[in-house]
């Protein structure tokens, strides 16, 4: 058979790539040439490809198993801690004074002690610790002084909660003569939490790049200008989550408190928030917890798991509170 | 256009910069530098990577005081008074001599946001004033007709180019006497890069342009005058016509030629 232009054609699928025009369509480079070589040999297992994807598989098993290894823990920990607690979790809990040598009643005291506590010592501790990490990390050279400064302020996080204590026993209670008061303990925990307040800060005021410091003294701000206009700003989110951070630790620990100003017991006015004064002496709910557990026979069961449901509870709002806020502020940073 | 030898000073120089030398802890960065800059004409420095450019743009607005271990000798005069040695106000001395630095950095903020910033850092307070000055400066590099609509969306969504040009922008908001350029083309194609560089030609009419680049053709056409560095040494300094045609320096030859 031939074409108009007396091409040969020879069978019908040739005819098919026959053009209107007679001539043979060139062969499509986009089509798929058959392989050379058989599949098989192109994607075949070796013993190293098998052993490189067992590998694989054995990290991925063991780091997923590492992840519920640590959420178990907290997982059984706050169940039972729930399960033994519920007969006694009530609002009234809460809100009455403990009672019949604390053996029985609710938690309003120690819990208006600990909001205490916490709220004066990161009221003290945040903005001193903010603004000496500002002039650290935006003003200080780098020298044998600010050196030796960050090598104190690693130090003191580092510092054991019970020697703490014992500072602020002398420093504030006896020394400045603020006797055992909310004002002295507040203080030491507030010396407590200084460090890790000022290295969080530092963390979050370094993670904001130097080019947009650059942009901005370029333009003639002052450093003052650019720390208020482009660096806070920019590291607020981080800067909040080291302090609320802080609130878990200044609540949960005992020791620092136990010398300078919480009590065995102290009755309050129900209901009252303003109950304590600054130079009264109060009772937290970490102090109240281990007193309970270990210096007070005959104690109702569930009495100790309320305790710590509740201390748990406060911190865990806390954190909980912290993390809002830190999606909030991620979602309106602007890179 | 009309480039004039530096051996034959027409006007009375803007910037003199006499016998500059500066180091980053031990390593020299610049060696004796001797530098006239005219008023509004076009300096480009060229030369390769290393060669002192950045640090020479970062000493005439101090920038290079907040990196540790910078120290420098030598002087650098502003229509007569000294920069570097006498007590001067960084800040102001900053809005006098504007830096764009290579890296277009647009501020966390609002292309709005970007300039305005600038303004109040200046002390500039009325809204009004702000809106229009704004608008005037995003007009001087040819931005307010792609970005009036979107002023208020986020800076760092503009494209590498357009920031560019609003680094620019905002340095140029605070009316400065000198816009200093450090590599302005880099990392932007040649259609952007020619863009650029036509706006150049005419902020020139009102401001003094120094440019650093390693873009010899860039210096060639966006210039009046080249200074050619190499390893913090300054190697040849004359007009852009002379020097691309008739070098006096072996080096200069070799290294418009692209023989290095």
């Amino acid at each position: 058979m031939r074409t108009a232009s007396g091409l040969e054609i020879r069978d019908t699928a040739d005819l098919k790539s026959a053009l209107p025009s007679g001539r043979i369509r060139p062969p499509d480079p986009c089509k798929e040439q058959p392989a050379p070589d058989p599949v098989s040999t192109r994607f075949t297992e070796t013993r190293f490809s098998r052993r490189k994807q067992r590998n694989e598989r054995v990290a991925q098993t063991v780091f997923l198993g590492m992840t519920l290894l640590m959420i178990l823990p907290l997982l059984l920990i706050v169940g039972y801690l729930f399960y033994q607690a519920w007969p006694i979790l009530s609002w009234d809990f809460l809100f009455t004074n403990p009672k019949h040598g604390m053996r029985a009643g609710g938690l309003w005291s120690p819990l208006l002690g600990t909001i205490y506590l916490v709220a004066i010592s990161l009221a003290i501790a945040a903005p001193v610790g903010v603004l000496a990490a500002v002039y650290l990390n935006e003003y200080a050279r780098n020298n044998w002084f600010t050196r030796i400064i960050h090598l104190a302020v690693v130090n003191l996080a580092g510092v054991p909660s019970i020697v703490h204590a014992l500072f602020g026993l002398g420093a504030f209670v006896l020394f400045a003569g603020l006797g055992r008061s909310i004002l002295a303990a507040s203080l030491t925990l507030a010396i407590m939490t200084l460090p890790v307040i000022i290295a969080s800060t530092k963390e979050a005021l370094s993670s904001v790049p130097m080019s947009f410091r650059e942009a901005c003294w370029c333009v003639g701000a002052t450093r003052w200008q650019t720390i208020r206009g482009v660096v806070l700003p920019n590291s607020i989110s981080g800067i909040l989550t080291g302090i609320i951070l802080q609130v878990s630790r200044a609540a949960g620990e005992t020791a620092p408190i136990m010398f300078t100003g919480a009590v065995f017991f102290k009755a309050i006015k129900e209901g009252d928030p303003f109950a304590y004064g600054l130079f009264d002496q109060c009772m937290a709910l970490s102090m109240h917890l281990f007193t309970i557990s270990t210096q007070v026979p005959d104690v109702p069961p569930a009495l100790p798991y309320g305790i710590a449901v509740v201390l748990l509870a406060t911190v865990l709002s806390v954190n909980a509170l912290a993390i809002v806020l830190r999606i909030y502020l991620r979602s309106h940073k602007k890179w | 256009m009309n480039p004039t030898d530096p051996t034959l000073p027409a006007a009375s120089p803007k910037v003199v910069i006499d016998h500059l030398s500066a180091w980053f802890g031990a390593t020299p960065a610049l060696q004796e530098i001797s530098l006239n800059i005219y008023p509004f004409e076009r300096l480009a420095i060229i030369g390769p990577a290393g060669s002192g450019k950045s640090t020479l743009l970062r000493c005439l607005n101090r920038l290079n005081d907040l990196t540790p271990g910078f120290r420098s000798q030598g002087q650098v005069f502003l229509d007569g008074q000294e920069l570097l040695t006498s007590p001067v106000d960084v800040a102001q001395l900053r809005r006098k001599i504007a830096l764009v630095n290579t890296d277009p950095t647009p501020l966390p903020g609002t292309v709005f946001d970007n300039i305005a910033i600038a303004l109040k850092m200046a002390g500039v307070r009325a809204p009004a004033q702000i809106d229009e000055r704004v608008e005037t400066g995003l007009r001087n590099v040819f931005l307010w007709d792609e970005v009036k609509d979107h002023l208020h969306d986020p800076a760092l969504h503009l494209t590498n180019e357009k920031r560019k040009r609003l680094s620019v922008a905002r340095a140029l908001a605070l009316e400065p006497e000198i816009l200093l350029l450090d590599e302005p083309c880099a990392n932007l194609d040649h259609v952007s890069a020619t863009r650029f560089e036509d706006s150049l030609e005419e902020l020139k009419q009102r401001y003094t342009i120094v440019m650093a680049t390693n873009d010899i053709k860039q210096a060639a056409r966006a210039s009046d005058k080249t200074a050619f560095f190499l390893k913090g040494e300054l190697v040849e300094w004359s007009s852009t016509r002379k020097f691309f045609t008739q070098p006096d320096q072996p080096r200069s030859h070799a290294f418009i030629t692209e023989r290095f």
